[in-house]
């Protein structure tokens, strides 16, 4: 018995480290998700710039949101690390592309 | 993360909601009663003239008392009293932004136009100070409200989505509300309001969010413009089409241009009564610019602009309501948050969505304790402290807030008039009241916290519509006969306030009394009832 | 915008009726056939757009959408309070709302 609450407790320990991850990933990773994407559509998009940094603005909340509500749907933290290092290599990859093509 | 994705949704909307849902309770409440700003400035100043000055006599006073105050601005404001937003002739001016790059500090004032002198009235915050706590708080800088309110904003942005997913049945339920359920009803309450505010409620969050983009992302527009708020001007400008306003001082000084003269042709083109405000870049340079703009009558919220030379008061140009796809999107956005547009019917509209709103977050906050009360009451060393930190919460926000903004008007009446400080003790009364209403529930049974916080709110608001008759002499008895409406108005609201609070109040007590008299019921039924 | 409200309070109350639970509070038992349920659903949704059509045409996309939701919420909220604490007067107040709405387009 004594065992058992133990491995409730030690299980209880691990959910709520789990959540201080996805939160932390949540709010930061899901931030520079956002932003990232964000200033990569005003440089890839192509219209005038005040345009393209309105329509950014406008979409950044919608990009947080979307990126918060996957963090806390996917089931295993190790898809979650993938997806946030996958797609931060993509928006990185995409800009430095981008930046080549423009010069 | 728990197990199916519904139930992380759950998870998620539980507690994102419940974080930022006090603070998100006071944005609501006071962001709503802003809905009525001017009426309140008219309420809250009673001895305020009212002005039928013409627009040319009160461009006449606005112009001399800019000038009067001298310095030099970035920019002056003049709004006459030609629409509702404007209970009276406002001016308003603005410092060179700041070596930081931060916006420079500003300032405001009332006008009577007959004496070109600051309104003879008391000093107040008015209904203007309640509509700003809305968004900048209060007792802090905008730096950290802004970025306080927008964490809040985006915690119930994501609530508001992961609500929607969590409740599947939206529509098999559209009409749904069973009352005296105890905790079905609460989740009823919640769910049917919250589907039928759905299009609003998403809207004033997403649009509020947009109005801190500036500050949230503000890489955005510094990674194209530069940091700060001279260069997001820059970026406002050339996104409306202003290529006439995107210019520095000359430094070399010019008196402004006879006003009074910019304003008629503005009405010449526009017709009379369509000027809604005006703005003054540079006054005093000889790159002076003025900035005439039309009266809002969509969601759309900018409007028709024409821009003059500010020394020789020729124009410049025209810049259309209408302009780039995106910025039409956000004007509009803005414009539905702020409805400046709205005629009568629609702005008390807003207000019951509004208070659905409120409504809603409140019912989310109670059902988070009633969800969890039989389990906690049971527990052998009592409920744990996060729970009773809820618990009183609640009692002090929900309630307890509106013992606040009662005690906030009756200060308003009660103060001494020539009082010099009275405009920033309305305030410190209304957190003052607030914070008392924190505390209440630490040395009261919950319960009873309850009835008593709902039965002074009701008494207080009761007390309004007195306390202005006697103090002015213009209570329901004159307001309604002479067709005042901004008094017969807020005074009748107060009453309908104070019948609805006392309802609350009284059936609380109801269905806490007999339970209790009859038999020595279960802590956990009565604590139950008495939140049902 | 009252004219609105009352062609879409009509238009809910028809697509309420769809649900039995709404259904039985007027006439408990009662079993639709098919074809009333067609009707009934044709008509809700028919009602609810023409009046976002009318107040478009009349007041803007803009000033139209926005006062088609607000009426939209209205209704709602009175119809769940109606269904909540007086089902009954839901026929009553549906029967008035089809004469005023009616009286209101012949007028215009």
């Amino acid at each position: 018995m004594s065992s058992k609450a133990k491995n409730s407790e030690r299980e209880l320990t691990i959910y709520r480290w789990e959540v201080l991850g996805r939160v932390l990933i949540a709010v930061f990773g899901g931030y520079i998700f956002s932003i990232g994407t964000a200033l990569l559509l005003t440089h890839i998009l192509p219209f005038e710039r005040s345009s393209l940094v309105m329509t950014a603005n406008l979409l950044t909340f919608a990009l947080y949101t979307t990126a918060i509500i996957w963090v806390f749907s996917v089931k295993r933290f190790r898809t979650l690390w993938l997806g946030l290092a996958g797609s931060l290599a993509v928006l990185a990859l995409a800009r430095f592309v981008f930046s080549q093509v423009n010069l | 993360m728990k197990n199916g994705f519904r139930q992380s949704m759950a998870w998620l909307h539980t507690w994102t909601g419940l974080v930022v849902g006090w603070v998100l309770f006071f944005v609501f409440v006071t962001g709503n009663l802003g809905r009525f700003d001017s009426e309140i400035d008219l309420w809250m100043q009673p001895e305020a003239p009212v002005q039928i000055a013409s627009l040319e006599q009160q461009i006449v006073a606005a112009q001399t008392r800019l000038q009067q105050r001298g310095g030099e601005w970035e920019r002056w404001g003049i709004y006459p009293t030609t629409n509702r937003d404007s209970a009276f002739l406002r001016i308003t001016w603005e410092a060179p932004a700041q070596p930081n790059g931060a916006r420079g500090k500003r300032g405001e004032e009332f006008i009577d136009p007959t004496t070109a002198a600051p309104l003879d009235a008391r000093a107040t915050g008015g209904g203007q100070l309640l509509y700003k706590m809305h968004y900048a708080l209060h007792y802090m800088p905008r730096s950290v409200s802004d970025w306080l309110i927008g964490i809040c904003s985006m915690f119930m942005l994501v609530a508001i989505i992961s609500g929607v997913i969590t409740h599947k049945k939206i529509f098999a339920d559209f009409f749904t509300f069973r009352p005296n359920k105890g905790q079905r009803s609460w989740l009823d309450l919640h769910a049917v309001l919250a589907v039928l505010t759905l299009p609003f409620f998403l809207m004033i969050t997403y649009s509020g969010l947009v109005f801190l983009v500036y500050t949230l992302f503000s890489g955005v527009v510094s990674n194209h413009y530069g940091p700060g708020y001279k260069n997001r001007q820059d970026f406002n400008n050339e996104l409306a089409g202003r290529q006439e306003l995107l210019i520095e001082r000359t430094g070399s000084a010019a008196p402004l241009t006879d006003l009074t003269r910019v304003v008629q042709q503005a009405e010449y083109q526009w017709g009379t009564n369509q000027v809604r405000s005006l703005e003054i870049l540079y006054p005093g340079d000889s790159n002076a610019r003025v900035r005439i703009a039309r009266q809002i009558e969509s969601p759309l919220r900018s409007t028709d602009e024409l821009i003059f030379d500010g020394t020789t008061g020729e124009l410049l140009s025209e810049i259309p309501a209408e302009g780039v796809a995106s910025r039409n999107f956000y004007e509009t956005l803005l414009g539905l948050h702020e409805s400046l547009f709205a005629g009568w019917w629609l702005r008390w509209l807003y207000f019951l969505s509004g208070l659905a709103g409120a409504t809603i977050i409140a019912s989310g906050l109670i059902l988070w304790v009633v969800k969890r009360r039989p389990k906690q009451t049971k527990q052998k060393n009592g409920p744990d402290f996060g729970f009773k930190l809820v618990e009183g919460l609640n009692v002090g926000t929900i309630a307890g807030l509106q013992i606040a903004i009662a005690a906030f008007f009756l200060a308003n009446r009660l103060l001494p008039v020539d009082f010099a400080a009275r405009a920033s003790w309305e305030a410190h009364i209304l957190f003052a009241i607030w914070l008392l209403a924190f505390l209440h529930p630490i040395i009261r049974p919950i319960p009873r916290a309850w009835v008593e916080q709902w039965t002074v709110a009701a008494l207080a608001f009761a007390a309004l519509p007195i306390v202005n008759a006697v103090t002015t002499g213009r209570g329901l008895n004159q307001s309604i006969p002479a067709a005042d409406w901004a008094f017969a108005g807020f005074d009748l609201t107060c009453l309908a306030a104070a019948a609805l609070f006392g309802t609350i109040a009284y059936r609380l007590q109801q269905r806490f009394k007999p339970v209790a008299a009859k038999r020595p019921a279960p802590v956990t039924t009565l604590a139950q009832e008495a939140s049902a | 915008m009252l004219i609105a409200g009352l062609v879409i309070y009509v238009g809910l109350v028809a697509l309420a009726l769809l649900k039995n639970r709404h259904l039985h509070q007027l006439w408990p038992g009662l079993a639709l056939p098919a074809w009333t349920r067609k009707t009934l659903s044709t008509a809700g949704w028919s009602l609810l757009t023409v009046a976002a059509i009318y107040l478009i045409a009349q007041r803007g996309v803009g000033n139209g959408l926005v006062e088609y939701l607000a009426a939209f919420t209205v209704a709602g909220l009175i119809l769940v309070v109606q269904f909540s604490y007086s089902p009954r007067s839901v026929l009553a107040l549906g029967i008035f709302a089809s004469g005023g709405a009616t009286a209101a387009v012949d007028d215009n």
